[in-house]
């Protein structure tokens, strides 16, 4: 399973970089530096055309992504079917389209999952500390220490293969690192001059958590979240090869990948792989690219 | 230079993708070349391909630079592949022959031309009373590879052993005519009454019901165990006992060496009973995946592909036969009747009208042309045997509005979901569903396509929670495997049952002779092609491939006119070897 | 340090309740059962047998009884018995993990090498081409799904080229040598290790990069210590110790990974026990592996927390 750079590399940084309150002027400051990065704006290009494409897609295309043509199956591209057809004789650039529907929606809605859960988990934890943290904390290392795709695996079995299934136990399994990276703001936060202020002065805990520690993670947050895309994409493909993601005649790309797994259609019919091969590798390249670029922009390191 | 790396980027995947869909071009040929090059030696076979295919594909048939052109394999060592799990014992899996084959041997066992029995460890055996008792007369040359002789008590010992449920054989119920076998079964005792010893070398089996057939039907099915080993293991030890792991048997082959899930080797027997085998050593690699299975075929790893895993899928048969090592035998017929498994528990299959609006809506003769590559043979009925078959079936063709009006008449509601079950994972078997599904939504029937694994489209019948399922059951050997399938009360009948057709199966295994049998069969297909219990699609062919190297292993499948799908066949497996 | 380390210890035990109790509990509810899947469609089985073989394996208690069966036996040394092949899970894992800790070990290996070099060298000459290709090369890498990359990986050299072979663990019917070995296990360890690569590569950049800030690499340099020395004993030295927490933290995405790429690759490890497993409702053997995977991520935790705290005297537990 590839995780993306980031849930990895934002588990510790906390560590190391806390405890900056920002100056004002950080958005837009962070937005320039983001603009400047040119990969980034690259991955923000790319996303873009790709996510319009997926909403355009019944504009784009006069096909069905499900219509079959029996007659005129694993057809190399032509005219009329600018992609070839797949084993059924459907339109493959139809079903690309179509199918980044779903694994764009599979990674943002698992993404959404996982950054409610978090972001409330890492809260509580963060801003009550002491037992509620514990106990809160244990739980996030539980999930975490559950290597992700034994347990999607177990889970897509005894629920059973489906797109929802796919976005739940993706989001399920997902929210831990954002969890973790909450807290450990809120920990450092709740301590910092601003939060001491608001509290002498009588404004609620909730009050201050969130309209005054809160914005102040929002940049990590959006980082996290970023790269967790990346990794839903991802996931969404091994869970489909596994034949346990979305299921058929659904387009996906993960499972479009999956119907290519003979040497045959590898070597000789590559217009049936290649599309999805390449969207789901540019869509994640893409996604690490903006992920880097906000993390260089938002990161107080990167005043170094 | 940050002008660049946008490009670099881009460039740098699509040359990766790129490396591998072009790779290709040059070395493959997309249609089929013709076939015969397999059967000349591998050396020479490269070239000769070339010259009388078509100029398109000139430049691509010849594979002689491909690794996996030319066979690796070492001199006097077969290689075949097995599925995981096979290693548990054949006791517990089906199968498990696999290694039985080298390894153990039967009392008889099935020809590989399928016309009967071959003697094994009985030489020959009476019928007595048309056929309520045998008497199995034993091979007394027979040495176990520990050297203790065979004899009649391992025989005892294997039949109570099958029967036992403590054991839980998978083919404890080929056992279940042999008197005393409802006690056993009970836990009332763990001896077969039915069977005694007559001498050292002599063994009487008495059956409660005649049955003339019971060597060709039933005792293949039992591989022969040494009970100087077992018979101090109790009945519940047996399985994982390590007795497994290094079998002491009477097959061709002496089991050396035995890692679960990845591999299982033995040495030539220099003691078999047939004769010495020529080769000196036998392989079998685990695969769990078939597809690894399929590329170490095509490297030239293994020696051969039979229909463990599934055989050659069709849509790669034409890249199998271009390969020079390898005969590919591209037709073989699975006797393996593939129909819609339909639930007729539900309220809304009983009506026959419903069921004959599913065999007209679904266009076989045109999956069987696109998607199954024209593979398999379309079928109104079961049996995959035609003498088995009436001639007055009648046929269900392709007619979506006769469909559609009889789903009226019955009443059929349209928006009900009907799942479609499918535990096949390949490629042409996914597209073959997902093409069935497009076409019963077009009359009106919503069915959606599930993927399960085999233990929850079983748990399914179990729990009657199954409506449709892409199914197949296996019958190459005798059509009164059929029972199975469409007898009264039985699993995968998931509620059909027709007293008559239970009647005809018990009168189909009262005599031996086909001539007598065979009408009893015709009227069950001609029933089951009038109440189509399931909807029935085509007969299924599995390709299969063989290492020419191994003289022998393809030559024998080429003779057997189908694939016996877990059957224990004898395939004079010592009579092979490398060239 | 020692109260930390058992406070530690302990605090992983409830962790390790929790974390079977749901296994165990998914694992059950999974539909069908160990007997179902051991049917295979294609021959006929009566349902007389079925029935014979559920009660040879007692699926039938209630799934708390069960699981406090399996917990307490779990407690005594005993993982159980697999319901497929009756062999002891315990067993069943020793045969198997050598296989999977070899896969990962040469994976992370090639990953360390490949990232640590690359990453390093791009730090170097950060912002020049070099350090673009690299980082590209690096995102690629993690943009590929895993079974993807294996599948075009045996493409390309087992059955194009003929390098390696497809798969396995040594060649059929030939002693067992190490030389073959390692070229049975180079293929599905790249797979692996591609996909880590990058992460390495990014990390021991961005800690080098503020390594070359500080005063001592200045300081360094300033008293004419010859480059080579410099880059060795002072940067790479204090650059690479952030690197060792990424070891700990991949430990837990190569279980999971090494469970597709064992299966692609056949490689006779404990991944692919898993995945035969799921697919034959062996839950025996599920939960011994989830056991194990969960006690390997909570002790590499551990122990990466440790040693970074050594190798780090800026740290300290209380």
């Amino acid at each position: 399973m590839a995780t993306s750079i980031a849930s990895t590399e934002t588990k510790t940084a906390p560590a190391t970089q806390l405890g900056t309150v920002r100056p004002e002027g950080l958005w837009s400051k962070a937005g320039r530096r983001f603009l400047r990065h040119k990969l980034a704006m690259f991955g923000l290009a790319v996303m873009a055309i790709l996510l319009l494409s997926a909403i355009a897609a019944p504009v784009l295309t006069p096909h069905s992504p499900i219509q079959q043509d029996l007659r005129n199956l694993r057809k190399p591209p032509s005219a009329q079917h600018l992609l070839g057809t797949d084993g059924l004789g459907r339109d493959i650039l139809t079903r690309v389209l179509y199918g980044g529907r779903i694994s764009l929606s599979v990674g943002l809605v698992s993404v959404t999952i996982a950054a409610v859960i978090g972001i409330i988990v890492g809260i509580i934890a963060g801003y009550y500390g002491g037992k509620t943290d514990m106990v809160l904390m244990r739980a996030t290392d539980m999930v975490m220490t559950f290597p992700s795709l034994v347990i999607m695996i177990t889970i897509a079995a005894a629920l059973g293969p489906s797109i929802f299934n796919a976005m739940l136990i993706i989001g399920f399994l997902t929210w831990p690192a954002i969890a973790r990276l909450v807290r450990g703001q809120f920990l450092t936060l709740r301590t910092q001059q601003f939060a001491l202020a608001a509290r002498s002065i009588g404004v609620s805990n909730w009050e201050i958590a969130f309209k005054h520690i809160f914005p102040n993670t929002i940049s990590f947050i959006t980082v996290a979240i970023t790269f967790g895309v990346a990794t839903a994409i991802l996931m969404e493909a091994s869970l489909s090869f596994l034949g346990l993601g979305v299921q058929a005649p659904t387009p996906s790309w993960g499972n479009m990948l999956r119907d290519a797994q003979g040497m045959n259609i590898l070597e000789d019919m590559p217009w049936i792989w290649l599309p999805p091969g390449i969207l789901i590798a540019l869509a994640v390249l893409s996604i690490n690219f903006i992920g880097d670029g906000l993390r260089d922009a938002l990161d107080p390191r990167s005043y170094l | 230079m940050n002008k660049h790396y946008k490009l670099i980027a881009f460039v740098a995947l699509i040359a990766l993708f790129l490396s591998v869909a072009c790779a290709p071009a040059a070395t493959q040929p997309t249609s089929a070349p013709p076939t015969q090059a397999a059967s000349a030696a591998p050396t020479a076979a490269a070239p000769t391909q070339g010259a009388d295919t078509a100029p398109t594909q000139a430049a691509a048939t010849a594979p002689a630079d491909a690794p996996g052109a030319t066979s690796k394999g070492p001199a006097g060592v077969l290689r075949l592949p097995l599925r995981p799990g096979v290693t548990v014992g054949s006791l517990w899996t089906a199968a498990g022959r696999h290694l039985d084959e080298a390894f153990l041997s039967g009392l008889a066992e099935v020809k590989w031309t399928a016309d009967g029995v071959q003697p094994m460890l009985a030489k020959s055996w009476d019928m007595e009373d048309g056929g309520k008792a045998f008497v199995f007369h034993l091979r007394d040359d027979v040495k176990w590879s520990d050297g203790k002789p065979f004899t009649a008590d391992d025989v005892l010992y294997t039949l109570n052993t099958y029967a036992n449920p403590k054991v839980g054989a998978i083919h404890a119920g080929k056992l279940s005519d042999i008197v005393g076998y409802a006690d056993v079964k009970d836990g009332k005792t763990e001896t077969l009454s039915g069977v005694t010893k007559v001498d050292d070398h002599t063994v009487r089996v008495e059956l409660s019901t005649p049955t003339p057939l019971f060597v060709e039907l039933k005792i293949p099915f039992v591989s022969i165990l040494p009970a100087h080993i077992l018979s101090s293991v109790p009945a519940d030890k047996l399985k994982g006992n390590d007795y497994w792991n290094n079998v002491v048997g009477t097959g061709p082959f002496i089991m050396t060496k035995m890692v679960q899930d990845q591999l299982v080797e033995g040495v030539a027997n220099p003691d078999y009973f047939e004769g010495k085998p020529k080769l000196d050593k036998v392989v079998y690699q685990v695969y769990a995946d078939s597809n690894t299975m399929l590329a170490a075929l095509e490297a030239g790893e293994i020696d051969g592909m039979l229909f463990q895993g599934g055989g050659i899928p069709v849509d790669q048969v034409a890249r199998f036969e271009a390969l020079p090592n390898l005969k590919v035998l591209g037709n073989m017929d699975a006797g393996l009747p593939t129909f819609m498994l339909i639930n007729l528990n539900k309220d809304y299959f009983k009506d026959v009208r419903v069921r004959q609006a599913i065999m007209h809506a679904i266009d076989r003769q045109t999956i069987i042309d696109t998607v199954k590559l024209g593979t398999g043979t379309l079928s109104n009925t079961m049996f995959p045997m035609e003498w088995a078959r009436a001639q007055d079936l009648t046929d269900y063709p392709y007619d979506p509005e006769k469909a559609k009006a009889l789903l009226t008449e019955a009443g059929w509601d349209s928006s009900r979901k009907i799942d479609l079950q499918r535990y096949y994972t390949d490629q042409v078997n996914k597209d073959t569903v997902d093409a069935i599904a497009a076409q019963l939504q077009a009359v009106g029937i919503n069915a959606v396509v599930r993927e399960v694994k085999s233990a929850e489209f079983q748990a399914s019948i179990d729990d009657d929670s199954l409506e449709l399922a892409y199914a197949a059951n296996g019958q190459g050997l005798d059509p009164s495997l059929g029972i199975l399938v469409t007898g009264c009360g039985q699993r995968l009948s998931v509620g059909y049952c027709n007293e008559e057709v239970d009647k005809l199966y018990a009168e189909g295994q009262s005599s031996a002779d086909r001539a007598v049998r065979a009408p009893s069969y015709q009227k069950i297909s001609k029933i089951l092609n009038e109440e189509l219990p399931k909807g029935w699609l085509w007969w299924e062919v599995r390709p299969v491939a063989f290492d020419t190297r191994i003289v022998g292993l393809a030559e024998h499948f080429e003779e057997q006119p189908l694939l016996l799908f877990d059957i224990p066949v004898y395939n004079q497996m010592h009579t092979w070897y490398t060239k | 340090m020692l109260a930390y380390l058992i406070r530690r210890i302990l605090v992983n035990i409830p962790l390790l309740i929790g974390i079977t109790f749901i296994v165990f509990m998914l694992a059950s509810m999974m539909p069908g059962d160990a007997v179902l899947a051991m049917i295979s469609t294609d021959t006929p089985v009566s349902d007389e047998m079925i029935k014979m073989r559920r009660g040879e394996l007692g699926l039938d208690l209630p799934l708390p009884v069960q699981y406090l069966r399996w917990m307490s036996n779990v407690v005594r040394g005993n993982l159980g018995y697999s319901f497929v092949s009756a062999e002891s899970v315990s067993q069943m894992i020793a045969i198997r993990i050598p296989a999977t800790l070899e896969l990962m070990g040469v994976s992370l290996l090639i990953s360390i090498v490949l990232g640590v070099t690359l990453g390093a060298i791009s730090a170097l000459k950060q912002y020049s081409f070099t350090d673009y290709s690299f980082t590209i090369f690096g995102f690629v890498g993690i943009s590929i799904p895993d079974f993807f990359l294996g599948l075009i990986l045996v493409f390309i050299f087992a059955i194009k080229l003929g390098w390696f072979p497809t798969s396995g663990f040594q060649t059929a019917g030939q002693e067992f040598s190490v030389f073959d070995n390692l070229r049975h296990v180079f293929l599905p360890a790249l797979a692996l290790a591609l996909v880590r690569t990058a992460v390495f590569m990014r990390y021991t950049r961005s800690s080098i990069l503020e390594v070359l800030g500080n005063d001592y690499v200045r300081t360094a340099r300033a008293k004419g210590l010859k480059e080579t020395i410099v880059i060795v004993r002072h940067i790479m030295r204090n650059g690479l110790i952030p690197v060792i927490t990424i070891i700990g933290i991949s430990l837990g995405v190569l279980f999971a990974g090494s469970v597709i790429i064992e299966t692609i690759f056949q490689w006779p490890g404990i991944g692919m026990m898993f995945i035969n497993a799921v697919t034959g409702r062996d839950s025996p053997v599920i939960m011994g592996y989830v056991l194990l995977t969960a006690v390997i991520v909570l002790v590499a935790n551990l122990v990466t927390d440790i040693v970074y705290s050594v190798a780090d005297p800026r740290i300290r537990y209380e």
